[in-house]
């Protein structure tokens, strides 16, 4: 091994070991466990306890191969454990012993209990295998008080000493000076946590301070700092209703906290930090039962900024939270007859439904109206709007006459589907006769149901909508949504890939463009090479390949280690979580193609993070210092085809709003060609962009296409096309390459 | 001597059947009068713009459009409407189609160019008929138009343009077959029962230069059976089939053509067009019915449901157009019968050889109506109008308007000893626009050259006056 070589894995080593004290905070920076571990020196013999336990669960985890998702866990328990022998006793060989045992059995425990919770409502192990192995290996030696610190007793008021304590119990550091260090490394880490941590801390401390004003507290200080930040940050989306879960969460570890006390004391035991973990469990428990309200995403924990944007991009991008996503229920362009909270039946609860008619200058038929087959929507087919068991059909009753209702047989003739997740979902008032559905069928969404009738409480043929909780009928509606659909508007359609249609909203199903689907795959082992140039500088190469990661997720990685993952489900194309370093050109893509319908689309709006956006430090500082959560930009896309090139021009307008009034407008570009995909990326930032100027026009990046690649599968040779004309491409944009 | 006295000449005696109120057929129709389009007075509108006159409604024209659209918009996935330019290439009717969202459907190099100049991009035209000359293939295939190949050696010539280009052109292929309801046109494209439909598809599919993505067929024109389209659909998605199976290539969509009736009446067709001509939706829910059928299993296979094209003509502008004529004077024929020469004949309504199209005096007719032959202007015997149609009394000068008449009469229209009238539209907006001005001398005689020797008619000095 070379010197650089083993450099590289020293390097790698420390990288590892540093992020594994920073995900005690629930992140893997290693900056911010640079910290941490600086922290934990206020007292050397934990820091080395620490380092010992941490040494121990690394070799036990290598000698018994444990799983990769169980070694974060075991990492951050074993810390635990060994910071806190070290702060309590690591004095004698008997100590080290303990150290040892209690290791173990923390590493052993979180083995065992990582997939039980899991199993058990997707619940973390969080720090409850360190707690258990303290209470178990703690009383070898009765416990002594903490040795003491290196550093000198500080004079603080008393709150804030009390805080900044805590803050230090958090890596066993009872210094002030050593939880400045960890809200320091929180606020690298995250700003929302710190102030989590902050108001957690009042919020528990408050509490306390009614519950047991004169009774002599063991730290707990740090639990209800842990419950707020990974109830409030961690696991719920950042917001008041997260906040005030956050709060609650802090609160309950003090109860929890002077119970477990008083039961352990005797014993000379602390409850370290089983409250907070308590706390934690019973609420995300509970929250998740609770299903709607409260947005706790369990499956994937994360930084409250990465759920600031997931929350953004979801709402934006797959409709509102906790609705159930449908796909459009018939063909071509009809009109909402009445929506959500409707004027005329959709009230208590059945206030999530959608009737569907369709009218055309004001009028929903020809002639004279008296006959059904006048409306235009009489006889049309009926899609099933998700896939699905038909659990129920109807099929017997009689169409009314225009105008007359029959209330009696409400939903007249109907298709209950069972869809995905238990929801059943309702299409009511078809055609007497017309339904092709059987009762036991499997249908998939688009398959014909039957035909728009005016059976039922239906005055007039529509299609009714809506989707209930149970298998009765009638029984309450939950919210739901239409998918990948085209809402008409005075100067052109608009594209959604979600939307609730309000009442009158015209809107049709938007159909997938297979050209377009095909010239966008990207299969594993794609490797895209462009050539990159700013401002008309000289051509640099770039390149990426997608690759697929262990859990499914298709990303497309550059070679400089930033990526984002993307998703193409054969009716729209679309990046998101944008991860490493900073790589202006996957950045450029992102905005350029970042929600890439491949439907017959023109015009559709998205709203990606402000990260992707180019901008100067200052400009990233202020927008550091006034976004906490991350700012979201405008992006207003369109798109047409464009000959004689044979390209798909699709045109952006991202505008960043850095303050009220104050907005900075980019420009990207990207041509898409059948046979190419990608062949061109352009952006441009107006007279307004915060860069300079190079020349007078503002400021400009582009990417062309130079090569397609693929890379080599066992049997299967790599291949690679390069553009050999690039004429060819550089045609396709205006002359001199400039967008327009 | 005689004198002389007003008498009446003798009118041999003949047997009249009785044509006026109720008979045991039901009412009569000649209550029926046209004395305003779209609320414009007929009168006035002669008054303003002459007779004869071509009139066409932009809203009934949009109206037609939007029905058609929605007809199979509402019970296909993906259709693209096509109109067919045969029919009818005045700018302003295409215009008001284009804007409507349909594409172009030109048969000649002619035409071609025609939706070019009316801003129709290349990508948004079909090309379709059995002689495109190979300077408009290569436009055509330079700037991305759908052609459709009609024959092999249109295939060889197409084939040689597209290597000129270099790129792989995507063709459609013509077809021919029976339907079992329909004569077929055996003389377009390539027949399918013999196998060269098959052959055809192999060949395009083993090009380098072409790519087969697309089956066009045009069953015939004014069917009015929409089981016909249901039986050609099947035979287009069977033939499909066999087409991707065999030479692996994917086809991207299916244009069935046009031929869809309109509200008009062929001669020798007993039914009224009221009960005989089915609707938009009749014709919708039998082609994508059999589509729906089909296509089934498309999607379970990894193919996209094709999409359908349409190439609709009569039935979108023929009662959006109507002719208004004047009577220029009555006569009595020998066996009876009333005959009445109108100031437009076959040369202007040049589809009354085929049609006996609705007509209607502008007033309401007094007197009782007889059986009334109407002719034209022209000199010669065929120039008839209406073989035998119920009329009032009519005087000089009295309009009639023939409806429906949008279809194929601007395109087929004759300048036989007479000028081609002024062509007015009624706009959606209200007030109303001349679409194509009247001839005159300088417009039919511009394209002629006189040799300097044949520039005078008489010559000098020559004079054979007796």
């Amino acid at each position: 091994m070379t010197r650089s070589e083993s450099l590289r894995v020293l390097t790698a080593r420390a990288r590892t070991f540093l992020s594994g004290y920073s995900s005690v905070l629930f992140t893997e920076r290693p900056a911010v466990g640079a910290l941490c571990f600086a922290a934990t020196w206020a007292f050397p013999r934990a820091a080395l306890g620490g380092m010992a336990a941490v040494a121990v669960s690394a070799l036990l985890s290598h000698a018994f191969a444990l799983p990769e998702g169980v070694r974060r866990a075991v990492f951050v328990n074993a810390l635990l454990t060994g910071l806190t022998l070290g702060l309590f006793q690591l004095s004698s060989w008997l100590g080290l012993f303990a150290l040892l045992l209690a290791t173990l059995t923390a590493t052993w425990i979180t083995a065992a209990l990582t997939p039980l919770l899991w199993r058990l409502g997707e619940l973390p192990v969080l720090s409850l295998p360190f707690s258990l192995a303290l209470w178990l290996w703690l009383p070898i030696q009765p416990a002594a008080v903490p040795a003491a610190g290196l550093l000198p007793l500080m004079v603080l008021p008393q709150p804030l000493a009390d805080f900044l304590k805590s803050l230090g119990w958090i890596f066993l550091s009872p210094h002030p000076l050593a939880g400045a260090l960890v809200l320091a490394a929180l606020a690298l880490a995250s700003r929302w946590l710190a102030w989590l941590a902050v108001s957690g801390f009042a919020a528990g401390y408050a509490v306390l301070a009614l519950w047991a004003p004169l009774a002599e507290v063991p730290p707990l200080g740090f639990n209800f700092i842990l419950a707020a930040m990974t109830v409030g940050g961690i696991y719920a989306a950042p917001g008041l209703g997260g906040f005030l879960l956050a709060l609650f969460a802090a609160a309950l570890a003090v109860p929890i906290g002077l119970l477990l006390s008083f039961w352990l004391s005797p014993l000379g035991l602390y409850p370290f930090s089983a409250p907070f973990v308590a706390a934690t469990l019973l609420l995300l428990s509970g929250g998740r039962l609770a299903g709607r309200g409260i947005y706790l995403s369990l499956a994937y924990p994360a930084l409250p900024e990465r759920h600031a944007e997931a929350l953004r991009l979801e709402a934006v991008r797959l409709g509102p939270h906790g609705s159930v996503p449908l796909a459009v229920p018939f063909l071509g362009e009809w009109q909402v007859y009445q929506g959500f909270d409707g004027e005329h039946t959709h009230r208590g609860p059945w206030r999530h439904g959608l009737d569907f008619f369709i009218v055309e200058e004001g009028r929903s038929f020809g002639g004279e109206g008296r006959l059904l087959t006048d409306y235009h929507a009489f006889g049309l087919p009926v899609l099933a709007p998700a896939a699905g068991e038909v659990v129920a059909v109807r099929d017997g009753v009689a169409d009314n006459p225009p105008g007359e209702v029959n209330a009696r047989e409400n939903w007249g003739n109907y298709v209950l589907i069972r869809a995905a997740g238990g929801v059943h979902v309702l299409l009511a008032h078809f055609r007497h006769g017309s339904i092709a559905a059987t009762q036991g069928a499997w249908v998939k969404a688009g398959d014909v149901l039957g035909g728009c009738g005016n059976s039922g409480r239906s005055p007039q043929p529509h299609i009714h909508l809506h989707v209930q909780e149970g298998r009765a009928l009638g029984s309450p509606t939950r919210p739901f949504h239409l998918v990948n659909l085209m809402q008409r508007e005075p100067e052109g359609s608009l594209w959604w890939p979600a939307r609730r249609p309000a009442q009158g909203e015209r809107l049709g199903p938007a159909h997938t463009d297979s050209g377009l689907a095909r010239a966008l795959v990207l299969p594993a082992g794609r490797r895209l090479c462009f050539e990159t140039r700013e401002n008309g500088g000289p051509w640099r190469y770039w390149e990426a390949e997608t690759v697929i990661t262990l859990t499914g997720q298709t990303r497309l990685a550059a070679v400089g280690g930033a990526s984002a993952a993307f998703v193409h489900t054969g009716s729209v194309l679309a990046f998101f979580d944008r991860d490493g370093p900073a790589d202006p050109w996957l950045d450029l893509l992102l905005l350029a193609v970042g929600l890439t319908p491949l439907a017959d689309a023109r015009q559709w709006r998205d709203s990606p993070p402000a990260r992707l956006f180019p901008v100067k430090p200052a400009m990233r500082a202020w927008l550091w210092l006034t976004r906490p959560l991350g700012a979201f930009l405008d992006s207003c896309y369109q798109r047409a085809w464009q000959e004689p090139q044979g390209v798909w021009r699709q045109s952006a307008v991202h505008l960043l709003t850095p303050a009220p009034g104050w907005r900075v407008r980019l420009e990207t570009l990207a041509l898409i060609s059948p046979h190419g995909g990608l062949v061109h990326l352009a952006a441009r930032g107006g007279a307004d962009c915060p860069f300079d100027p190079a020349q007078g026009r503002g400021w400009q990046r582009e990417m062309r296409l130079a090569s397609v690649g693929q890379n080599a599968d066992e049997g299967i040779p790599a291949w690679k096309v390069t553009v050999h004309n690039i004429d060819d491409i550089a045609r396709l944009t205006d002359n001199r390459g400039e967008i327009s | 001597m005689k004198q002389s006295s007003p008498r009446k000449t003798w009118v041999a005696p003949s047997i009249r059947s009785h044509n006026s109120g109720l008979n045991k057929f039901g009412a009569a129709r000649h209550h029926l009068v046209t004395e305003a389009i779209e609320g414009t007075p007929v009168a006035e509108l002669i008054a303003r713009f002459g007779s004869p006159l071509f009139v066409f409604s932009e809203k009934r024209l949009r109206e037609n459009a939007r029905r058609l659209k929605r007809a199979f918009a509402t019970r296909w996935p993906r259709v693209i409407n096509a109109w067919s330019y045969k029919t009818n290439y005045l700018g302003a009717v295409c215009n008001t189609l284009h804007q409507e969202g349909y594409w172009a459907e030109v048969v000649s190099a002619f035409e071609y160019e025609k939706a070019r100049a009316l801003g129709v991009p290349g990508n948004r035209i079909i090309f379709n008929g059995p002689y495109k000359p190979l300077a408009a293939l290569e436009r055509a295939a330079a700037e991305g138009a759908r052609i459709h190949l009609d024959s092999l050696d249109e295939l060889y010539s197409l084939e040689e343009v597209a290597r000129r280009l270099g790129k792989a052109l995507p063709v459609g292929i013509r077809l021919n077959f029976d339907t079992g309801l329909t004569d077929p046109w055996s003389r377009f494209g390539f027949n399918l029962e013999s196998g060269q439909a098959l052959d055809a598809a192999r060949r395009v599919a083993s090009s380098p230069h072409l790519k087969l993505t697309g089956l066009h067929s045009h069953i015939g024109t004014f069917i009015t059976d929409p089981r016909a389209y249901a039986a050609a659909v099947r035979i287009l998605t069977a033939f499909m089939d066999t087409v991707e199976t065999q030479t692996g290539t994917l086809i991207e969509y299916l244009d069935i053509g046009g031929g869809f009736a309109s509200r008009n009446a062929l001669q020798g067709v007993y039914l009224p067009p009221e009960q005989l001509v089915p609707s938009p939706e009749q014709y919708a829910e039998a082609v994508c019915d059999a589509l729906m059928a089909g296509t089934r299993d498309r999607e379970a296979r990894g193919f996209p449901r094709p999409v359908l094209v349409l190439e609709t003509g009569r039935a979108v502008v023929d009662d959006a157009g109507s002719l208004i004529t004047s009577v220029a004077s009555n006569k009595r024929l020998p066996d009876g019968r009333r005959g009445v020469v109108l100031d437009a004949g076959v040369n202007l309504l040049f589809t009354a050889f085929w049609y006996n199209h609705d007509v209607r005096p502008a007033r309401r007719p007094e007197g009782i109506p007889e059986e009334t032959v109407l002719y034209g202007p022209l000199c010669m015997n065929i120039d008839v109008m209406r073989q035998s149609v119920q009329m009032p009394p009519l005087v000089v000068g009295d309009l009639l308007v023939f409806n429906p008449a949008g279809a194929y009469n601007n395109s087929q229209w004759l300048q036989f000893i007479e000028y081609r009238p002024n062509v007015v539209m009624l706009m959606e907006g209200g007030g109303v626009e001349v679409v194509r001005v009247r001839e005159d001398l300088a417009v039919v005689t511009a394209q002629e050259r006189l040799p300097e020797r044949l520039s005078r008619p008489f010559s000098e000095g020559c004079d054979d006056a007796v």
